[in-house]
């Protein structure tokens, strides 16, 4: 009975979201100019909604709110637009996700739960005695442990929370040059909060049209004039905000493709296509046809195209090569990893190779959508020592093209203990065929790293006068390359034969693992861990562990299968 | 090659074969994975060098690896031309080896801070040295003892201490710990020579400040400034500061004598004896000014904590005896101890090469990502040299800058820790004689891998 009009607002972002889930492949409709306005964030002037997508990842864990199972999911510029227009309605939604157990233990809540309220962490009297215990720590100066990292997580929930309510934290409007302004406030956009007082109704404007827009959705009347007033109240805020300063508004039709973006979610469509050109050529290969592989190639031929337009659109948003951080590395190295397949393909036509090729691509880009708050998929600013230099480019791209190419060695080398568990002499071909594939790709790998690491080495002489350092990523490339080194020479002379060959493509990836994720994120040492990166540690050991397992499992298997036939 | 010896030939052939080869390899990957390891655990770069890359068992693989490499390429002899490209790879990563070696060896790899506005050209080197200094009147030092120390490899320990003999007496080196968290504590000293140590508190309803002051030497000044004040513990020499002062004079065992002066005043204001617990008010802000304990005799000390790694708040120390005194030396900090008539300075410091001209850092700028904190560059604006060799340029994160054989990059900067306001930039300096037998390396086994890939095409290959 006591309905505030929050809690109205609430019930109209549940329903919302309805109309709004649809809105997926940006058919720019009545009500979503919202998503397009300019925010500068970070070091960078991205859309709303993007601003909002990251945020609720911080503080969610998710893009889109889930306010009970079942429900409709709400986009999270409605979830960012009404927590700042009215922080009340969401103080008691359990907004928050708090994983780490140490840090529920500490503040005496549920271990059951995942996602709690803003009311039950931070007005918590155990919050302070733990934001207590992180400060001290990093008095310390040392690193931080998960535990610490966790309550990192927590105090940026806390802040953002606080930050987001109060109107600090949304920049919307750049700041005109003038003598009064602060040398370092210049470039710095102005907030919600500190708006001009002449600037002020026209965002006023924006909040009422929110509320009836979101009001209209609920009652499921006007929508389209509700959805175009609030449009126009954008546009309106717009232009005077860009009247202020018009050289530092530009960013229209970056912040467009942006969304777009958003939108689209490339990646997302291109492990679909690989989804179904591995199953169909799987179907094809286990009939025996000999027709379908037509269908195969455009799945595949579709889901590269949708990869690499992904990249480009990250070129272009991000202005650098993406190849900054884990979640882009695993987009580019999957890229390469499928381009490999399909060269390699094209020479020998085994077609078992485009199927090792669609499934390692495929489960690579699954990992980088799956798990955003490991593998950050937000496009970021460069580290200073990373910038404006073209051998980042050169270097780090030659380096993990080649972790493509051990990436696809291990898929084969993979399909080939399979087949060699199913039966060595049955299959003796398709192992054959396989053992060239891992070869092959091998052979790649080395040729691409071993230039990369070199080119590393004239980079680190240009920038550090070292032209070798012992940096544990450079030290660790290098143990890369000695292992399949070894393993290329050991093929030489004939030490291993195609299940030595087949397992060393197996086990010889997990030094890549090592050099590409563990040096961040298990050792994070040395010069190449710019910031902070943590989590996924036990996943990544299980993955490895049962491969190494596996191999065993196939060696044995061998083993008694050749003793059978002798 | 074929030698007629069965011995010869037979370790011949062993040392051109894989079972040596790829043992090499194999260890040469776990020794510098450990090296990864080690850095990790302490988080220190410079332990995974002395314990691992710079370590006799890392020689002995590069050394057997130097020797396979050359086997391989000599047994090869008479060379055709198919065997180029082969031989290419392999004389590549002898060249590459044999430079890093000759970088090792001799060439220059250290660090200099320079304040904004001031010059250095002295770089900071990782070596360290044990420097001991002795004077008879307190003006005048002569060196008496100088020695390269190594004691991250080879730490003291009481058993077996390091010991520099001075004349009769010696002193020993017994303890080293490479990551120490320091503090400062004050303790009560026996010399005849030692200074007095106050501790005070400065109070009014705003301010409550508690601080140590401790004379180096005996009746040697010891200063503590609060911007508009400023507190001396010894004999009281005022000369007009256009500020406030208090001057605290060791009297005996109990008393100091206490002088308030105020501000363009040349007058003390007031003046008289206090014990510990003893309260004076200075007129000034209406600060009151508690004298909390008093040592007669007293001098400073550091406390040390061992800890597990290195982070920016730990330095290595090590503990001295001399006698039955025993004290902590801070790596790049003095010590001074008194003997009967004399007096010791030591020090257990880096190396430091003098580069034979200046580096003045004219400005020093950080700019940063627009309406973010999140630094996009860093620039030093210096001059290097003097006179007419004088180069002026910017440096840069990624553009170095060149200048009489030495490349000086920028490295790093301090800011003042409270302010934040920038106060030295930090650049690496470099000299390294091995760098063109390192690229010429790279370019012939860069040269070998295209031809011999290209070459494979051509035979029947391990596929």
């Amino acid at each position: 009975m006591m309905a505030t009009l929050k809690n109205k607002i609430f019930t109209s972002v549940i329903l919302a979201l309805m109309a709004f889930s649809f809105s997926s492949l940006g058919l720019a409709k009545a009500g979503d100019r919202i998503r397009y306005m300019p925010i500068q964030d970070s070091g960078r002037i991205k859309p709303f909604d993007t601003f909002a997508q990251e945020t609720l990842e911080i503080i969610y864990g998710k893009k889109t709110y889930k306010p009970e199972e079942g429900a409709q999911p709400i986009d999270a510029h409605w979830v960012v637009m009404t927590w700042m227009l009215s922080p009340e309605s969401w103080a008691n939604r359990p907004l928050f996700e708090v994983k780490y157990h140490d840090v529920l233990d500490k503040l005496g809540l549920s271990k059951e739960k995942k996602y709690f309220t803003g009311e039950e962490l931070f007005r918590n009297e155990k919050f302070a005695n733990v934001m207590q215990e992180l400060t001290n720590k990093r008095e310390t100066k040392e690193k931080l442990t998960p535990y610490f990292q966790a309550l990192q997580r927590l105090e940026n929930q806390f802040f953002i929370f606080r930050e987001i309510a109060s109107g600090r934290m949304l920049h919307v409007m750049p700041r005109k040059d003038s003598p009064d302004v602060k040398p370092e406030d210049k470039d710095k956009w102005i907030a919600v909060a500190d708006l001009p007082i002449d600037i002020q109704p026209a965002f006023m404007e924006i909040s009422k049209n929110v509320a009836q827009y979101l009001g209209a959705v609920t009652d499921k009347a006007n929508v389209e004039e509700a959805g175009k007033k609030l449009d126009d109240s954008v546009l309106a805020f717009q232009k005077l905000a860009g009247e202020a300063a018009p050289e530092k508004y530009t960013y229209t039709e970056k912040v467009k493709t942006e969304v777009l973006y958003n939108d689209i979610h490339p990646f997302r469509w291109a492990y679909i296509f690989y989804l179904m050109a591995a199953l169909s050529l799987l179907f094809i290969w286990i009939r025996r046809l000999e027709k379908g592989m037509a269908i195969v190639w455009t799945f595949m031929a579709l889901g590269f195209l949708v990869h690499t337009l992904g990249f480009v659109f990250r070129v272009y948003l991000a202005e650098r090569p993406p190849v900054s951080n884990m979640y882009e590395t695993v987009i580019w190295v999957s890229w390469g990893a499928v381009l490999f397949s399909i060269i390699l393909e094209l020479n020998y036509r085994f077609r078992l190779l485009l199927l090792g090729g669609s499934l390692v691509g495929l489960f690579a880009l699954i990992v980088a959508d799956s798990a955003p708050a490991i593998l950050d998929p937000s496009i970021q600013p460069l580290e200073a020592v990373l910038r404006s230099n073209y051998w980042l480019i050169v270097h780090v791209m030659t380096i993990t093209i080649s972790y493509a190419a051990f990436m696809l060695a291990f898929g084969l080398g993979d399909l080939g203990l399979i087949y060699s568990v199913l039966g060595e002499e049955k299959h003796k071909e398709t192992i054959q065929k396989l053992t060239t594939g891992v070869y092959r790709a091998i052979q790649i790998g080395v040729a691409f790293l071993t230039p990369g690491i070199i080119l590393g080495g004239i980079w680190a002489d240009y920038s550090w006068g070292r032209f070798w350092g012992w940096d544990p990523k450079e030290t660790w490339a290098l143990i890369v390359l000695l292992g399949y080194i070894v393993v290329l020479h050991a093929r030489l002379v004939g030490w291993l034969k195609n299940f030595g060959m087949l397992a060393a493509g197996v086990v010889t990836f997990s030094l890549v693992i090592m050099a590409w994720y563990g040096v961040n994120f298990v050792l994070g040492a040395g010069l190449h861990t710019y910031g902070f990166s943590a989590g996924g540690v036990e996943y990544v050991s299980v993955f490895v562990l049962l491969h190494i397992v596996f191999v065993a499992y196939a060696y044995f298997v061998q083993k008694s299968q050749s003793s059978k036939l002798n | 090659m074929k030698f007629q010896n069965k011995h010869i030939q037979k370790f011949w052939k062993f040392s051109t074969s894989f079972q040596l080869g790829i043992p090499i390899i194999v260890s040469i990957a776990v020794l510098i994975a450990t090296g990864t390891i080690i850095e990790a655990k302490y988080n220190d770069a410079y332990a995974a060098r002395r314990l691992i890359y710079e370590s006799w068992m890392m020689y002995l693989t590069m050394g057997l690896l130097i020797y396979n490499l050359t086997i391989v390429v000599v047994d090869r002899w008479p060379w055709k031309l198919n065997h180029y490209p082969f031989i290419c790879v392999h004389a590549g990563i002898i060249l590459l080896v044999m430079g890093g070696y000759v970088t090792q060896k001799y060439g220059v790899d250290g660090s200099i801070a320079v304040n904004i506005k001031g010059k250095n050209n002295y770089v900071q080197m990782p070596q360290t040295d044990m420097v001991i200094y002795a004077t008879f009147d307190g003006d005048r030092y002569t060196k008496m003892f100088e020695q390269e120390v190594d004691f991250y490899k080879h730490p003291p320990t009481p058993e077996k201490p390091f010991v520099i003999k001075l004349g009769e007496t010696s002193v020993n080196v017994i303890d080293y710990v490479p990551y120490a968290r320091l503090s400062k504590k004050t303790v009560v000293s026996t010399s005849a020579q030692a200074g007095s140590s106050i501790k005070f508190q400065l109070m009014n309803a705003n301010v409550k400040q508690v601080e140590t002051i401790t004379q180096t030497r005996k009746d040697k000044a010891g200063q503590f400034n609060l911007g508009p004040a400023q507190v001396t513990l010894g004999p009281v020499d005022h000369k007009d500061l256009k500020k406030n002062e208090i001057f605290l004079t060791p009297k005996d065992n109990d008393n100091v004598i206490y002088t308030v002066f105020h501000r363009d005043n040349p007058k003390p204001f007031k003046t008289g004896l206090m014990k510990i617990g003893d309260v004076v008010s200075t007129g000034w802000m209406a600060l009151e000014f508690r004298l909390l304990d008093y040592l007669p005799k007293a001098t400073e000390e550091w406390d040390v904590i061992r800890t597990e790694a290195l982070t920016p708040l730990t330095s290595s120390a090590i503990q001295i005896t001399r006698g039955a005194d025993k004290h902590w030396i801070v790596l790049n900090d003095l010590l001074k101890i008194f003997g009967t008539s004399e007096a010791y300075l030591m020090t257990y410091q880096n190396r430091r090469l003098d580069l034979g001209f200046p580096i003045e850092l004219k400005n020093f700028k950080v700019s940063r990502y627009q309406g973010s904190t999140k630094a996009m560059a860093y620039e030093s604006e210096v001059t290097v040299g003097t006179d007419s060799k004088a180069q002026s340029a910017t440096i840069s994160m990624n553009e170095p800058l060149k200048y009489n054989n030495y490349t000086i990059y920028q490295a790093s900067f301090q800011e003042d820790e409270v302010t934040r306001e920038l106060v030295a930039s930090i650049f690496s300096v470099n000299y390294d004689p091995g760098r063109w037998i390192k690229y010429l390396g790279s370019l012939i086994m860069s040269f070998g891998i295209v031809w011999l890939f290209y070459q494979k095409r051509k035979r029947k290959t391990a596929v």
